[in-house]
């Protein structure tokens, strides 16, 4: 086995992560839409699919 | 400041974590920037992307109990009804047009409902749900309009109101209702005492999640011996006024698809009641103004102030028109709001009317 060090720079708190996650916590608050939009890998089947 | 601190690991783990920083291309680079962009995917999650991870949970938590009811409801009624394929034509003109009417504010402010009402438009009309009584009582009727759908997708109980009122009664025999496998089972009753055919279809939410989706299971519950294939499903992006642009080019099939009254915003601080919540907080924030954005239309040099729940909306349809740009022409003849930008036409509606009546 190897032992190793990490030396670890502390930082200031993140002001960009902070405000992300108000952003996303006042998107939470802000509804929730009548529906929802649709994703797949298959970019095709995103607008229509005749037979389930 | 800095502090140590020990770790252990086995020759090979050190040969193997050497060999995939130089593979991945770091290996003058600090540990750190290595570090970095292995998280990197986490980071680059873009704010439409952020928005639409958000919605699709509030609305799976705040719907989907409801969406299974629903079905459960309606599901006699799908098995003996008709489905919305029966509306695909079999051979599809190589030059027709159809106009979704929407309720956003800009169909007051430009006259739009009476504009089309006095017009000698030949296309069909598709009114989202929240507009058909006042384009009924606009003029815009099937008497005049032949071709004349609505459709509703929305699964609250309140969409009823959207039929409630004796004009719908009165022209309801002309009228195709196309009503998503999941409304209230209110809806669906007052939609027929109005005399209207109705057409099921289905809304896509989860089929990418295979087998054990709500859509692939509705989908086989709605299979009979008269009806193998069930119903077809469309993408609603989130709301009626695109699921009614899906169903103009992939369901009617038209060649042309104009939008009336799809602002995806507001023009001042009047806001819908329906779904729409302004948190408590500071609104000179920046995340509260990342979050309402004021969107500036150049082409009709208006301003919206969008919410989070438009984001979502227009982010998608806008995404959507360009890449279905390929089989469908989309005309915003709005007037405003925010829907503009690569792969949409915008023009006046009497420009509409006049260039695209076919």
């Amino acid at each position: 086995m190897i032992k190793g060090n990490f030396k670890i720079k502390k930082i200031e708190q993140n002001d960009e992560n902070q405000e992300e996650r108000e952003f996303e916590q006042l998107i939470e608050r802000s509804g929730a839409g009548s529906h929802m939009v649709f994703r797949s890998k298959n970019e095709d089947d995103e607008f229509f699919i005749d037979e389930l | 400041m800095s502090e140590d601190t020990s770790f252990e690991i086995s020759e090979k783990t050190l040969k193997e974590i050497k060999k995939k920083k130089k593979e991945m291309g770091f290996s003058k680079k600090s540990w750190d920037d290595w570090f970095q962009s292995l998280f990197e995917d986490q980071k680059s999650e873009s704010t439409q992307e952020k928005i639409e991870r958000i919605f699709e949970k509030t609305t799976l938590d705040t719907y989907y109990d409801e969406w299974i009811q629903n079905f459960s409801s309606n599901l006699d009624y799908i098995k003996s009804g008709y489905s919305a394929r029966d509306l695909i034509p079999d051979s599809p003109s190589s030059s027709s047009s159809s106009i979704v009417i929407g309720r956003g504010p800009s169909i007051k402010k430009h006259n739009h409902l009476e504009i089309l009402s006095k017009s000698n438009y030949q296309g069909t009309v598709i009114c989202t749900d929240g507009s058909l009584i006042n384009a009924l009582k606009s003029g815009i009727t099937p008497d005049r309009f032949k071709k004349f759908f609505v459709i509703t997708i929305d699964t609250q109980e309140r969409q009823k109101k959207s039929y409630d009122d004796p004009i719908v009664k009165k022209y309801g025999k002309q009228i195709k209702c196309i009503l998503s496998s999941t409304v209230s089972s209110h809806t669906y009753k007052i939609v027929k005492e109005s005399g209207m055919q109705v057409y099921w279809i289905h809304t896509l939410v989860d089929y990418d999640k295979g087998k054990s989706s709500f859509n692939y299971i509705s989908g086989l519950m709605t299979k009979t011996k008269t009806n193998p294939r069930g119903l077809p499903a469309i993408q609603t992006g989130g709301n009626v006024g695109t699921s009614a642009w899906i169903v103009g080019w992939n369901i009617l099939k038209h060649t042309h698809v104009g939008l009336i009254g799809i602002d995806h915003g507001y023009y001042s601080d009047e806001r819908s009641s329906d779904d729409h919540i302004l948190p408590d907080g500071d609104i000179n924030s920046s995340k509260f103004k990342k979050a309402y954005p004021k969107i500036h239309n150049p082409i009709y040099n208006v301003t919206c102030i969008q919410d989070p729940i438009f984001q979502y909306y227009s982010n998608a349809l806008k995404e959507f028109i360009l890449k279905a740009s390929k089989y469908v022409k989309t005309i915003n003849a709005t007037e405003g709001g925010t829907i503009f930008g690569n792969g949409i036409e915008c023009v006046t509606l009497k420009n509409f009317i006049k260039n695209f009546n076919f």
